[in-house]
């Protein structure tokens, strides 16, 4: 697709429902939810900054977000429920239209009343089968410990008396939400998980649900709920990203979608709750413990297993190549073919190992330096990861 | 057919002392090579998951007989680590695989539960290879009779009950401006226990052993009745853990709790360890969020667990795990052994939890109602012993409480209470911060804004934004392929 940027006439301003992509056909579908909150007006920097202000403005959910919408619309696949539709909400510095297959559309703010009317479409979407699944994914501003979580939508302002009416509070929200015939549930919740001081006054509120919570929210439907939250990080750790890039919640996310979560146990390539939440363990480890001294971990909580996705092709997943005794594998070049296309990557002094991503299958890689071979290896790439010695 | 199979054991090796019985899953998932494209999983032979045991004793290995043929070998400890290995059976062979953590490789205090795998990447390991003594500002204390040293609200109360941990943080917040610096400590009857503090080789980190002398009487009936609580109070403030004790266990280790403590960054973090020869590893990867995990683990030792529900706490946290990842049926044993859980310990506030959550999924006029009795109940039992039972408790009074004014002021109260809560521990426990200071709004003079000063949320969080332009201008060992964005 091309980088054009759409002038404002051409411009589609989202609806109500904050659908950017909508698939129509018969069944059960899937309906993802996905709200990035990045600019936060009231917040430190923000243009209505707020002397009470306690918190900056997030450069990664915008970016986050419209990764995730892209690879849902792109590339997700479910035969058993397919992609029915997908509802961003971004907030922003600078408003950036998001393109779709079918034209430009302008994205509505994440502040409360809209992000809780987005919810309603969501739900009504969600009713219509059992059979249909709801995806949830937030990228911004968070407080709490597990369900007792508030996340923080952009209108949040710390002045106010009644700040947390512009919060969701997840655990009531999570709750509400089963009632909704959709059985199936996911919520990935990309956000700190530090406990505020307001919230530790007994009886404080912690923010606002636009579902309400009933009694017995199964009482017409034959199904039981399965509701898997996904966090990005442990109780009390910050979640991280990298400045104006896709969070780290985001890039494992999509890394082991693509492929490192990916199990061929019954054919074909998928991936499930189980194998998503290892695969994602792994990716955010390696790339945050070099640089932070609790690396990331993302944190499943309570579900039953179900597959998440089918890959439509064949995995991406890593192989990681490694000399003896910490040897550096550079300088020099490595040689290997991904679909018999030679290619070569040269090797720094100082780079002990070799991560390289790789379609599924097998490998001979040759380790040159002034024409000469130093070191070789066969080895297949195949998911999760793959690690190999080069002699 | 069973010339076409052969034998393979299997066990794990990481750091720690003790040995465990039901340790890692390991799954041998069978392979097949396809000239075309590459190697499959061969869907002719089952997975097999075995769960090895920890140990270093070849003598201690997991058997199982494995059709011949390739078979990948993966397995994820506590830690998140993956350890993974590759063979091939051969018929009526013996085939010994020990899969090695890195801790036992090279890093003595590394434990397979993870924390100090976390922590000691950012201290100078290497440098300080000999135990240090205990550092001094750490106290521990445990009993039965919490004990606040407030100056101005001198109280003991029951740290099991919810009422009384209402009125200490109710009274806690609205003194707030006095009780900066006050903490908790435990007193009264220590059921038996010792406390050792130790120092580990890392100067920030300390080991504290609670164990006993001698094996007493057990009365399982009672258990929850009195409950054991452990404080540890450093620098920035306390921790207070509900042990889940009596616990039946049946190694000859003296020590019964090992937690690491740890003192960075303007925090108190802790990990306890369950020393226990069977069930020590649930525990851990319960408290990793690897419920699955413990699941596996739970699928090959269900009955050793319930049925003669020898251990009433390990049938909780089992409980809890099995809740957690499986519908429940009325045709499955579990449930009903959830009911015995809840009516044979009248103490043990988790089980009427766990039997409330199962009525509640159910779901029914009948069930929910049953529920929120049980719910009821459970309050009256007192905290429960599981973190999980305090998030389920809350999603359970939410949920059976709408027309109940009563529920509705207890739901307030336990929300209340459950924010002082470290929810990300398996076993209750309480975070008694130093310096807690005020609303964030109200800003009393000498004073910063609460969540810098108090909670040490703000500048935390800020101070990791800053860390996102760090890590920007690093450079990356490990590069990031960006997802195409279109936008």
């Amino acid at each position: 697709m091309s980088e054009q940027t759409p002038r404002d006439e051409e411009l589609e301003p989202v609806g109500p429902d904050c659908v950017v992509y909508s698939e129509e056909g018969e069944g059960p579908r899937t309906h993802v939810l996905i709200v990035g909150v990045g600019h936060y007006p009231y917040f430190i920097d923000g243009p209505r900054e707020s002397p009470g202000a306690e918190l900056s403005q997030l450069t990664s959910p915008s970016p986050s977000a419209r990764a995730l919408a892209n690879w849902f619309i792109d590339e997700y696949r479910y035969p058993p429920a397919p992609l029915g539709s997908v509802a961003l909400l971004v907030s922003e510095e600078i408003p950036t239209p998001f393109l779709t297959p079918s034209g430009a559309r302008q994205l509505l703010d994440p502040d409360y009343n809209n992000f809780s009317v987005s919810v309603e479409h969501w739900f009504d979407r969600g009713n219509t089968d059992e059979n249909n699944r709801l995806i949830f994914m937030f990228c911004g501003h968070g407080y709490g410990f597990a369900q007792e979580s508030s996340l923080l939508m952009s209108d949040f302002d710390f002045s106010r008396q009644a700040r947390w009416d512009s919060a969701l509070d997840l655990g009531k929200f999570v709750l509400g939400m089963a009632k909704c015939a959709a059985a199936e549930q996911l919520y990935f919740i990309d956000a700190c998980r530090r406990p505020h001081g307001d919230l530790v006054s007994p009886g404080a509120v912690a923010g606002r649900t636009p579902i309400h919570v009933i009694a017995d929210p199964r009482a017409n439907y034959q199904s039981k709920v399965n509701t898997p939250l996904f966090f990005a990080t442990g109780n009390d750790e910050p979640a991280l990203s990298r400045a104006n890039n896709v969070s780290i919640f985001t890039t494992a996310f999509l890394k082991a979608m693509r492929g490192m979560a990916a199990r061929d146990d019954s054919g074909e390539w998928s991936v499930n709750n189980y194998s998503l939440l290892e695969a994602m363990a792994h990716i955010s480890d390696r790339l945050t413990n070099e640089f932070f001294s609790n690396p990331q971990q993302p944190q499943g909580g309570q579900a039953r297993a179900f597959v998440l996705h089918c890959l439509p092709k064949d995995p991406i997943s890593p192989v990681y190549l490694y000399r003896d005794g910490g040897t550096p594998c550079g300088p020099g070049d490595l040689h290997y073919s991904v679909g018999g296309k030679p290619l070569s990557r040269s090797c720094t002094h100082d780079e002990i190992e070799i991560e390289l991503e790789l379609p599924f299958g097998k490998y001979d890689f040759t380790l040159v330096h002034n024409g000469s071979r130093i070191a070789s290896v066969k080895q297949e790439a195949r998911p999760t990861w793959k690690r190999a010695r080069l002699l | 057919m069973r010339n076409r199979q052969g034998k393979v054991l299997v066990r794990v090796e990481t750091s720690g002392d003790t040995a465990i019985k039901y340790g890692v899953p390991v799954q041998f998932r069978p392979t097949l090579e396809d000239p075309e494209s590459g190697r499959r999983t061969d869907q002719s032979r089952p997975r097999i998951t075995v769960i090895a045991p920890i140990s270093v004793d070849p003598r201690d290995s997991a058997s199982a007989r494995l059709k011949v043929g390739d078979y990948d070998v993966e397995a994820t400890l506590p830690s998140g680590e993956t350890l993974i290995d590759e063979i091939t059976i051969k018929p009526n062979e013996e085939h010994d695989i020990i899969l090695r953590g890195i801790a036992k490789l090279d890093r003595p205090d590394f434990t397979f539960t993870g924390f100090s795998s976390r922590s000691l990447r950012s201290l100078d390991f290497g440098k300080h290879l000999s135990y240090r003594p205990s550092s001094p500002d750490l106290t521990v204390t445990i009993g039965v009779v919490a004990e606040s040293q407030s100056a101005n609200i001198p109280q003991s109360f029951n740290p099991a009950s919810w009422d009384d941990w209402y009125d200490y943080f109710l009274d806690r917040y609205e003194n707030r401006e006095k009780n900066v610096n006050s903490t908790i400590s435990l007193s009264g009857d220590s059921l038996g226990l010792s406390v050792i503090t130790e120092g580990t080789v890392f100067s920030s980190s300390q080991r504290i052993k609670i164990s006993q002398e001698s094996r007493p009487y057990i009365d399982r009936t009672a258990i929850g009745g009195k409950r054991l609580c452990a404080s540890i109070t450093g620098e920035f403030g306390s921790r207070i853990i509900s042990l889940p004790w009596p616990w039946d266990w049946n190694h000859s280790e003296r020590a019964l709790f090992e937690i690491i403590v740890q003192q960075d960054k303007n925090q108190l973090k802790f990990t306890p360890n369950l020393i226990d020869g069977r069930w020590g590893s649930l525990l851990s990867y319960m408290n990793s969020g690897r419920i699955h995990l413990a699941a596996e683990i739970l699928k090959q030792a269900e009955e050793a667990l319930f049925e003669k529900m020898e251990n009433p706490l390990a049938a909780a946290m089992g409980g809890y795990i099995l809740m957690s990842t499986q519908e429940g049926e009325d045709s499955d044993d579990w449930p009903r052994w959830l009911n015995n859980l809840a009516e044979r310990f009248p103490n043990l506030p988790d089980g009427a939890i766990l039997r409330a959550r199962w009525l509640v999924r159910k779901g029914g006029r009948e069930n929910i109602a049953e529920a929120h009795e049980l719910i009821y109940e459970s309050i009256s039992r007192g905290i429960p012993f599981f973190t999980t039972g305090v998030i389920w408790l809350v999603d359970c009074l939410e949920q059976t409480s709408i027309d109940c004014p009563i529920c509705i002021e207890m739901l307030k109260k336990i929300r209340g209470v459950a924010r002082s809560m470290d929810l990300s521990q398996a076993f209750t426990s309480f975070t008694i911060i130093q310096k807690r200071g005020h609303g964030s709004s109200y800003t009393p003079e000498g004073y910063k804004p609460n969540s810098s000063i108090a909670l040490k949320i703000s500048s935390n969080t800020t101070q990791f934004l800053s860390r996102q332009e760090v890590f920007t201008d690093l450079n990356i060992k490990h590069p990031l392929v960006l997802p195409l964005l279109r936008n």
